[in-house]
């Protein structure tokens, strides 16, 4: 079974830390790297895709250190940028093949592999189209496609379903669930939903560090009894925001309904409810769920 | 792999603009050779051509003395004196032949006195002994020449082989730095860096793709430009005569110490001038990886080709300057400069000709800056 041990990795721009000590084991499954914009999540996993040096530590494949492996490792190797752009003039089955060839597919496996994953991702018709005329959905199923051309043993994405579209989110994570598979399957994002049904294991990051690690169901035992809900007036609602990590705010008839992380009972006649994810997100990064940061993708 | 790269270079618009927008400029019409159609002229070749005899030059000179008078008859007869004199085409055809077996007769003469000038030199005491040496050098290279100025029609040839220096020495420049500018900096600017590094062979194969795409590019630029140029120049002047005579007779190499036909030095210049394409090839990849950016890579590599042009056009002479300017992309570019003068470099004792000095530089410079593009590429980080 594979084997990606992150052993103790930092990475220091000029003065700025973007990753600190970063240590983990995977094998295979889907993991989920969550944290808040910021957090380190792209650095951390362009050293996993072997585009940029870590300042310090290592990264292992099965005991390997991959900078010694360095095309060995590539060849097994899936990446997805947060953002990346693609060949305004170029066809998808021209920038498949030209990446099916750089990833080492002789012609034959080329021609095969690219009609493959083009059904896979669901391009099949537009697949003769000038990339130019294509939509930011199809941009970024392009770009999993061309991820999978090699049959990765180990997938990054990088926040794949930023700039998607609710329904096309959906189906993102129902491609990436059928092709998970056995393999290594690391998936950033700071969209709470995107991980609910797929990730095997959460790795919660904050400001460059692990602060935790855990299953979907485990992360909820951190906001067990601390989830509350109550109804208050409009005027309270920002008093209320100051002082504890609120969380969905809906209208109701007999005031506002609000949703609050405490380790204590914040109001009298607030009640426990049953924690979600979005709830621990809230517990961990004390920002407002956003539903979807529009990154400026392509 | 290959093939894809070739596209992205192929497939800019903009190349193929500026490259039209250069044809248009090679065709515009310059002289005319109406003269050479007459048959005075064709008479007087026929009579004439080849190494001219003593008599032959003190002929033309009895000749061209008796058209002067005719001239001025001509001139005192005339109400104005606008326009050429002679009137008659046929005399001014004649007046161009004498004024060239006069001028070549000059050149005779001037080249024989070199020689002696050298001899003195060489085996004259008086000079040190490392003087002597390249004096002698200089002298057995022309004694290597045996007769080399005559009259001939050279028009094509000198059109031909001078596009090399000039226009044609400009449009491959631009349009290689043009072309390849943004082979390594799109990758960055198109955001798709990140995608190609991370696979099998993105740190390693690609690099060598890009470089033999970009060495397609430039052959087939180098021979478009100048088939296109020699059919353009036939149109204009006629076809090539006179291309087995020797360089000398070429108003431009009078001073060239080597015995090379017309034809010979057109084809080794060719390809001197195609080795130099490669290396300024290799010098604006190398520039587009470090930069990322091929705007900058354009900017950069026109200054460091183009500063050695600028100080010699501004006629700065210092002893560096002139250094600097002899080994320069643009110089190696031009070719002529390679050929046109006896120049030698002083190298452990030992006198080496310039020409054979420059292009070992070079390709030395060529062979570390494959090196250093491949190892740039491999180590590069992307941040963003
Ligand atoms: N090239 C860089 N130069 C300087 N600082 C950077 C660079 N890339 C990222 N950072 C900083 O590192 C931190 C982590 O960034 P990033 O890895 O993009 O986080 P995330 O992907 O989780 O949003 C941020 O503070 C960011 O400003
Ligand atoms: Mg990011």
């Amino acid at each position: 079974m594979l084997k990606l041990t992150i052993e103790n990795i930092s990475k220091t721009f000029k003065d700025k830390q973007a990753v600190t000590g970063f240590s983990a084991e995977l094998s295979e499954g889907v993991y989920a790297l969550l944290g808040p914009n910021g957090a380190g999540k792209t650095t951390l996993m362009r050293m996993l895709a072997d585009i940029l040096n870590p300042s310090s530590g290592r990264i292992l494949l099965d005991g390997n250190d991959i900078s010694i492996m360095g095309n060995r490792y590539r060849d097994i190797l899936g990446y997805l940028p947060q953002e990346f752009g693609l060949y305004r003039n170029f066809t998808a089955i021209r920038f498949l093949s030209y990446f099916a060839r750089l990833k080492g597919l002789n012609k034959q496996e080329t021609t095969t592999r690219v009609d493959e994953v083009l059904e896979l991702v669901n391009l099949q018709k537009d697949r003769k189209r000038k990339l130019k005329t294509y939509s930011g959905g199809m941009k970024r199923r392009l770009g999993i496609a061309q991820a999978l051309l090699n049959d990765p043993k180990l997938l990054i994405v990088d926040e794949p379903t930023a700039g998607l579209d609710p329904q096309e989110r959906v189906r993102f994570r129902n491609l990436l669930s059928e092709i998970a598979g056995d393999r290594i399957v690391l998936l950033s994002t700071h969209i709470v939903s995107d991980i609910e049904y797929i990730a095997k294991e959460v790795l919660l990051m904050r400001q460059g560090t692990l602060i935790q690690r855990s299953t979907s169901e485990q992360l909820l035992d951190n906001v067990k009894d601390k989830v509350w809900k109550c109804t208050v007036e409009q005027n309270a609602l920002s008093q209320l925001q100051k002082r504890y990590k609120v969380g969905n705010i809906q209208r109701a008839e007999t005031g506002i309904e609000v949703r609050i992380v405490s380790d204590q009972q914040p109001l009298a006649d607030a009640v426990n409810v049953t924690p979600t994810l979005e709830d621990v997100y809230l517990y961990f990064f004390n920002e407002e769920v956003t539903d979807d940061v529009q990154t400026g993708m392509l | 792999m290959y093939k894809q790269e070739c596209y992205k270079i192929f497939t800019r618009k903009s190349l193929y603009l500026t490259f039209l927008l250069f044809i248009f400029f090679m065709l515009l019409p310059d002289g005319s050779h109406s003269i050479r159609q007459t048959s005075t002229y064709q008479s007087l070749y026929d009579e004439w051509r080849g190494p001219l005899t003593a008599t032959e030059i003190d002929m033309a000179n009895e000749r061209l003395m008796k058209l002067e008078e005719q001239v001025d008859r001509e001139m005192a007869e005339a109400d104005e004196l606008e326009g050429v004199f002679p009137k008659s085409i046929e005399d001014q055809a004649a007046h161009s032949v004498y004024v060239s077996v006069i001028q070549a007769g000059e050149n005779i003469n001037w080249f024989e006195a070199r020689k002696e000038n050298l001899r003195d030199k060489a085996f004259h005491p008086t000079e040190t002994a490392y003087q002597a040496e390249v004096a002698q050098m200089e002298f057995e290279l022309l004694q290597q020449l045996n007769e080399p100025i005559g009259f001939y029609q050279t028009t094509t040839w000198s059109s031909t082989v001078d596009f090399i220096n000039t226009l044609g020495f400009i449009f491959l420049t631009v349009l290689i730095i043009l072309g390849l500018a943004p082979v390594f900096a799109d990758e960055h600017s198109q955001k798709v860096a990140s995608l190609i590094v991370s696979t099998k062979f993105g740190k390693t194969k690609v690099a060598f793709a890009k470089i033999f795409a970009s060495i397609t590019y430039i052959g087939v630029l180098f021979v478009s430009l100048h088939v296109i140029n020699v059919l353009i120049e036939i149109s204009k002047f006629g076809r090539f005569v006179d291309g087995t005579v020797p360089l000398q007779n070429l108003y431009l190499f009078i001073q060239s110490p080597f015995s090379l036909t017309i034809w010979q030095y057109y084809a080794l210049a060719l390809g001197i001038q195609l080795l130099a394409s490669l290396m300024i090839g290799l010098l604006v990849l190398f520039l587009s990886i470090i930069t990322r950016h091929a705007m900058l890579t354009f900017f950069i590599s026109g200054t460091i080709i183009g500063t050695p042009v600028l100080f010699r056009q501004l006629g700065l002479d210092q002893q560096l300057i002139q250094h600097m300017t002899q080994f320069s992309y643009a110089e190696l570019m031009r070719v002529k400069g390679l050929v046109d003068q006896f120049i030698v470099f002083r190298l452990l004792g030992q006198p080496i000709l310039y020409p054979y000095l420059l292009i070992a530089v070079f390709l030395l410079i060529a062979s570390l800056n494959v090196l250093l593009i491949y190892w740039q590429y491999r180590n590069q980080q992307i941040v963003n």
